[in-house]
């Protein structure tokens, strides 16, 4: 092979090997550390908040090394590649967790924004099914 | 990470902290899914272990939300399946 295909190789190699560490701390998340917050104390009481994390990640890539693909792009010259990724983080929080003197208490934190928002979707999912399954039954009865 | 798909649940413990005469250990879930080319994690609370005067408690921490979200989620997704369902037996029917 040739020397632009090595270089082609080892850099996509290089790509690779820097998204799976990448990976490898997206997976340090799954901590109980990074889920409970620092303990507050207000008095006699000390609170500990509790949240849901999410993570995700995604990468791709491609390498063209065929001569036909590349004198298909009208250019001169060795292989070509290229790639992309993307990720998302999202936290909520989903109880407090209250120490006083007389014992642990934990409450859950309701989030009526997202259960508002997911039920209107819902409705509006169902609403248009059953919109589109009418004029199907019409169409075809 | 470059094996194929892997899914698993681990539980991690955090560090104790003591409060009072209570020693709190807590405890989180996660979701940890990754493929070749990427991979995601979710990860919750799952409870909360209590140490007082030599007993041990194990407090869950319920996610009301999450539940909550995913019963509407699948419930809008079984009523949907469940009248399509119907709507092609009907057609089936009448042919």
């Amino acid at each position: 092979m040739t020397e632009g295909h090595d270089h082609a190789v080892e850099t996509t190699d290089k790509a690779h090997e820097r998204a799976a560490e990448v990976l490898a701390d997206l997976v340090s998340v799954a901590s109980a550390d990074r889920v409970y917050s620092e303990p507050v104390v207000a008095g006699d009481r000390t609170i500990i908040t509790a949240a849901e994390i999410h993570t995700g990640m995604g990468f791709g890539y491609g390498l063209a090394t065929g001569a036909r693909r590349v004198a298909s792009w009208g250019r001169e010259g060795g292989p070509r590649g290229g790639g992309g990724g993307g990720g998302q983080a999202t936290g909520r929080p989903v109880a407090v967790v209250t120490i006083d003197p007389d014992g642990v208490h934990v409450q859950p934190v309701w989030d009526r924004t997202k259960i508002v928002v997911t039920a209107l979707t819902g409705l509006g999912a169902i609403g248009l099914t059953l919109m589109r399954l009418r004029r199907a039954a019409r169409l075809h009865p | 990470m470059r094996g194929g798909p892997v899914i698993e649940w681990r539980d991690a413990w955090g560090s104790p902290m003591t409060v009072g005469d209570s020693t709190i250990t807590p405890v989180a879930r996660s979701l940890v899914t990754h493929w070749p080319g990427g991979g995601s994690v979710w990860s919750g609370p799952a409870a909360v272990i209590v140490e007082r005067e030599g007993r041990t408690e194990r407090i869950p921490v319920a996610n009301l939300n999450g539940r909550i979200l995913w019963a509407m989620r699948v419930g809008a997704a079984a009523l949907i399946a469940a009248w399509i369902v119907k709507g092609r037996r009907r057609r089936d029917s009448n042919d």
